[in-house]
C-alpha cells in the first residue's frame, strides 16, 4: 500500500506541475456592472457609505458565485462596477445575472473616443450658389452609415453606403511603411492638401507614357515619353488631337489628383478635405493615362514598376508598393498580358484594385475583371447599384461612387458627389495655392474611379495594422467583412430600380446581390478590425503527446500593433479516439488536455484583442499509447512497467481526486503560478504591440 | 513577297519624314506619326518566348516575321513588349498578326494593344 501511495503521488506529480501552468487564466480581469433589484437583500442597509457598502455587496455577491470580487466604481446606490479576476468580463457577467436578486449585469467594456478629423469640408463642402459650392453633406462617404433599415430622414450626414472610415481610424491611422500607388493621370504636386513630395508622404513616382510612335508625344503632352516627372500637365483634348487620337474634345480631369486626394490627403489638419487612410501612408503618382487615356503597355508597365518589379529601360522603384489603384478600364476580356502583370505584382505582395467601368452594363470592365483583381462597383449613396456602374459576377465589392438623386427634378447641384481634391485648370494646370480646389456639386466627381481609392485606402490600412498579410488574404477579409446589401424597398432606393442585373430602365440602378455588385458594401472598420484581428496561433509544449499523460499546449497568437490579447478560449473540436478532455481552465494563454488513449485529437484556439477582434485556429494533436502501470497490476510497485492501454476508472478518479485536493490546498504554488502567468503575459502583449 | 528589314523600315520612316517635312516646311513631334497616305500604326503586345531587353532586335525580329515594317514602342517587362505595325491596311495587318502569332517559337502570346481611360461617369 505504501509503495501505491508512493505511485500515485508520483502520477499526481507528473500531473500537477502542468495543471499549474495554464493558470495564466487568472491574469485576465473581468469587469461588470450590476445592478441588484430594489429588494436584494444585498442592499440592507449598513451604517457605512456609498462605497463601504458596496463592498460589502461586491463580497456577498462574490461568496455566492464562488468567485473574489472587488468592488469598483458606484453608479447609483443600486449598481457599481465589480471585478473579478481569472474569468472574461463575459463569463462574470453571466454568472451574476443568474443571481434572481440581480436587475442586470453587463460587461463594462472600454469605448474609445471616435475621432472626427478636423477638415472644414469633412464635416461640409462650401455654402452653395447657383453654380458652385456643396455637397452640404460633406464627405458623407467616410461616416458611419446610419443602423440597416434606419429612415432616410434620420440618415443625417451620412447615408447607407458610408465606409465608416471614423471607425477604422480609431484603430490605425496608417503606417507610412506602407505605399499605395495610384496609376492615373498623375498628379497636381502643388495641391496644399496633398502631402509634400519631400519629406511627406507624396512620393515621386514615375512618368510612364511612351511615345504614341516615334517622335510622337500626343497622349503624354509633356514633351517627351517615359521619365521621372509624374506631375499631370493636363489631359485635355483638342480638335487636332481627337482627330489623331479618336478620343472626344474635354477639358483637363485632373483624374489622378482627385483619386490621390481620396487615398491620401493630410488629415485633420485643419484644411480641406480628409482621406480614407488619414494621410498616414505614402502615395506614390504613376503616369500612365494622357490625353485619350492610355495604353495597355504603359499601365502594365507602370503595375509592375510600382509593385517594385523590374521595367526595361526605367530606373528601379525603391519604394514597391503593397496597394496600386487604378481606377482605370476598357471593355471586353481580361488580356493575358494583364492575367501576367497582376499575377507577378500579387505575388510580389500588391493588391490591385480596379474601378469596374462605368458602361451600365451587366459586363465588367477590364482589368477588373481579371483574376486576382479586387473589382469595384459603384453604389449610390442609398446602397443600391449607381446606374452608370458596370456589374457582373468579377466584381469583388461595393463602393460609394457619387450619385445626384436630384437628376431630372430641376434642381441644380448634385447632393452626394465625392468630393476631392483637384485643379482649376481647364488644360494647363493653374499653378500652386491659385489653382487648387476640390470638386462640388457642380463640378462632381462620379463614377466608379472613386469608389476604386475608397477600397485602396482602406486596404493601406488594413496593411498597416497587419503588413504580413497577402493580396489574397486582403480580399478574402475585405469580402467577408463587407456590410449587407441593401434590399429593395428600403428607404432612398431607387422606386422603380428593380434586383440586379435587371435594370431601372429610367436609371439604370438596381438593388445589389453579391452575384453582381460583389460580397456587399465596403466597411472599412470592420475590415480593419479584421486585418488588426488576431492570428491565432497554437504551440504544442509537450514534446511526445502519450496517453494518460498531461499534454501542454500554449497560445502562440499574434495581435495587431498597440493590441492586447483579452481573452483565450480553448475547446476540443473532436477526440476522435483519444477520450480528451481539457483538465482544468480552458481560457488561460495555455491549457492542458489529458487524453486517456491513443489517436489523435483536434483542438481549436480562439483568441480575442481587446478590441474585440477574434481569430481561431485549430490543431491536430497525435497521441501515442501511454507507458502506465495500474495500480492493479503493480501491487508491489517497484519500475518497470510495460503494457499501457487505457487507465482504469478507478485509478483516474483517485488521480482527479488527488489533483483537486493538491491544487485545493496549494495556494502558495497557485499564487506563484499566477505571477510567472502574469509575467509571461505581459511580456507577450510587449510583443505583440512592436509593430513589424 | 518583299519583306522588310528594319533598316530599310528606318530608311523609309526617314524617306517619308523628309516628304513631309518638304512638303509642309516642318517635322516636328506632334507632325503625322507615320508616312503620308498609311493609317496609323496597330499596336500590338508580344510575351517573348525568351525574355530580352534590346529592343532593337525585337523590332527587327518582328518585322522580319510580320513582314511589315515594325518599330518597337515599349517594354512592360523583359517578356512583354509593345510593338507597333505599320501597314497600308487593315488586311495587311491581320496577315502580319497572323504571321507573329504563327511563330510560336518566338512569341508566347500576341494581343491587339488597346488603351484604357477613366472610369468616370
Amino acid at each position: 500500500m505504501r509503495k501505491l501511495l508512493i505511485c500515485a503521488a508520483a502520477a499526481v506529480a507528473t500531473f500537477v506541475g502542468p495543471l499549474q501552468a495554464p493558470s495564466a487564466q487568472s491574469s485576465t480581469v473581468a469587469r461588470v456592472i450590476v445592478k441588484y433589484r430594489a429588494d436584494s437583500t444585498l442592499l440592507r442597509k449598513q451604517a457605512l457609505s456609498v462605497a463601504g457598502q458596496q463592498t460589502l455587496q461586491a463580497a456577498a455577491l462574490g461568496n455566492r458565485i464562488g468567485i473574489a470580487l472587488d468592488s469598483g466604481r458606484a453608479i447609483t446606490e443600486r449598481s457599481h462596477v465589480v471585478i473579478g479576476r481569472g474569468l472574461t468580463s463575459q463569463q462574470l457577467a453571466a454568472r451574476i445575472a443568474a443571481q434572481s436578486d440581480v436587475e442586470y449585469a453587463v460587461p463594462d467594456e472600454r469605448k474609445r473616443i471616435v475621432e472626427v478629423p478636423n477638415d472644414p469640408l469633412y464635416a461640409s463642402g462650401p455654402p452653395i450658389t447657383a453654380t458652385s459650392g456643396g455637397p452640404a453633406v460633406g464627405q458623407w462617404y467616410l461616416r458611419p452609415p446610419p443602423p440597416a433599415g434606419a429612415a432616410s430622414s434620420t440618415w443625417g450626414k451620412a447615408a447607407p453606403s458610408s465606409i465608416n472610415a471614423e471607425q477604422a481610424w480609431d484603430i490605425d491611422k496608417g503606417s507610412t511603411s506602407i505605399v499605395v500607388a495610384v496609376l492615373d493621370t498623375g498628379v497636381r504636386f502643388d495641391h496644399p492638401d496633398l502631402p509634400p513630395k519631400n519629406g511627406g508622404n507624396m512620393l515621386a513616382g514615375y512618368d510612364m507614357i511612351s511615345e504614341d510612335a516615334p517622335g510622337d508625344f500626343t497622349s503624354a503632352n509633356d514633351g517627351d515619353a517615359r521619365d521621372a516627372d509624374a506631375s499631370d500637365p493636363g489631359d485635355f483634348v483638342t480638335a487636332a488631337d481627337s482627330n489623331a487620337l479618336g478620343c472626344a474634345v474635354a477639358n483637363s480631369s485632373w483624374h489622378g489628383t482627385q483619386t490621390l486626394g481620396l487615398i491620401g490627403a493630410v488629415t485633420n489638419n485643419g484644411v480641406g478635405m480628409a482621406s480614407v487612410s488619414h494621410g498616414g501612408v505614402k502615395v506614390m503618382p504613376v503616369r500612365v493615362l494622357g490625353k485619350c487615356g492610355g495604353f495597355d503597355s504603359d499601365i502594365q508597365a507602370g503595375m509592375l514598376w510600382a509593385a517594385g518589379l523590374h521595367v526595361p529601360g526605367v530606373p528601379d522603384n525603391a519604394n514597391p508598393a503593397r496597394v496600386i489603384n487604378m481606377s482605370l478600364g476598357g471593355t471586353g476580356a481580361c488580356a493575358q498580358s494583364y492575367i501576367d502583370a497582376i499575377g507577378q505584382v500579387n505575388a510580389a505582395g500588391a493588391a490591385v484594385v480596379v474601378a469596374a467601368g462605368n458602361g451600365g452594363s451587366a459586363s465588367v470592365g477590364t482589368p477588373a475583371n481579371c483574376p486576382g483583381a479586387i473589382g469595384v462597383a459603384g453604389l449610390r449613396h442609398a446602397g443600391d447599384l449607381v446606374g452608370y456602374s458596370d456589374a457582373g459576377a468579377q466584381v469583388s465589392i461595393a463602393a460609394p461612387a457619387g450619385n445626384c438623386p436630384e437628376a431630372g427634378s430641376g434642381l441644380s447641384g448634385c447632393s452626394y458627389p465625392i468630393l476631392t481634391t483637384t485643379n482649376k485648370g481647364t488644360t494647363t494646370p493653374i499653378a500652386g495655392a491659385a489653382g487648387a480646389t476640390y470638386t462640388d456639386s457642380f463640378d462632381q466627381s462620379l463614377g466608379t474611379s472613386f469608389s476604386a481609392p475608397l477600397v485602396s485606402g482602406t486596404i493601406a490600412l488594413m496593411f498597416s495594422v497587419q503588413p504580413t498579410l497577402t493580396p489574397a488574404q486582403v480580399k478574402s477579409k475585405l469580402q467577408a467583412t463587407a456590410r449587407p446589401f441593401v434590399t429593395v424597398g428600403a428607404a432612398g432606393g431607387v422606386a422603380d430600380a428593380p434586383v440586379c442585373p435587371a435594370r431601372s430602365p429610367t436609371s439604370g440602378g438596381c438593388f445589389c446581390t453579391t452575384s453582381t455588385c460583389g460580397a456587399g458594401m465596403l466597411d472599412a472598420h470592420a475590415a480593419v478590425l479584421a486585418a488588426a484581428g488576431v492570428q491565432a496561433g497554437i504551440s504544442l509544449t509537450t514534446t511526445t503527446p502519450t496517453a494518460n499523460a498531461a499534454v501542454v499546449l500554449t497560445s502562440t497568437s499574434v495581435v495587431g500593433p498597440g493590441r492586447t490579447v483579452a481573452s483565450d478560449q480553448w475547446t476540443i473540436l473532436n477526440a476522435g479516439t483519444t477520450g480528451a478532455t481539457i483538465t482544468g481552465a480552458n481560457d488561460g494563454a495555455s491549457v492542458v488536455v489529458t487524453p486517456t488513449a491513443a489517436g489523435s485529437f483536434v483542438i481549436q484556439l480562439t483568441v480575442t484583442d481587446d478590441l474585440g477582434a477574434a481569430g481561431s485556429t485549430t490543431l491536430s494533436v497525435a497521441v501515442v499509447s501511454g507507458v502506465v502501470t495500474p495500480p492493479a497490476s503493480t501491487p508491489t510497485g517497484g519500475g518497470g512497467g510495460g503494457g499501457g492501454g487505457a487507465i482504469d476508472a478507478g485509478w483516474l478518479a483517485l488521480l482527479l481526486g488527488a489533483v483537486a485536493a493538491l491544487a485545493a490546498t496549494a495556494p502558495r504554488e497557485r499564487a506563484q503560478s499566477l505571477a510567472v502567468s502574469v509575467a509571461l503575459r505581459r511580456g507577450r502583449s510587449r510583443a505583440r504591440s512592436d509593430r513589424a | 513577297m518583299s519583306v522588310p528589314t528594319a533598316t530599310r523600315s528606318v530608311a523609309a520612316a526617314a524617306a517619308g519624314c523628309a516628304l513631309v517635312a518638304a512638303l509642309a516646311s516642318a517635322c516636328s513631334a506632334t507632325a503625322p506619326r507615320d508616312v503620308a497616305g498609311e493609317p496609323p500604326p496597330l499596336r500590338i503586345m508580344v510575351k517573348l518566348m525568351r525574355g530580352s531587353e534590346d529592343a532593337t532586335a525585337i523590332g527587327a525580329e518582328a518585322s522580319r516575321i510580320a513582314g511589315v515594317r515594325v518599330s518597337y514602342a515599349a517594354a512592360t517587362s523583359a517578356q512583354w513588349h509593345s510593338l507597333a505595325l505599320h501597314c497600308v491596311s487593315t488586311a495587311e495587318c491581320d496577315a502580319a498578326v497572323a504571321r507573329l502569332r504563327a511563330a510560336s517559337n518566338v512569341y508566347q502570346t500576341v494581343e491587339i494593344e488597346g488603351r484604357k481611360a477613366r472610369s468616370v461617369s
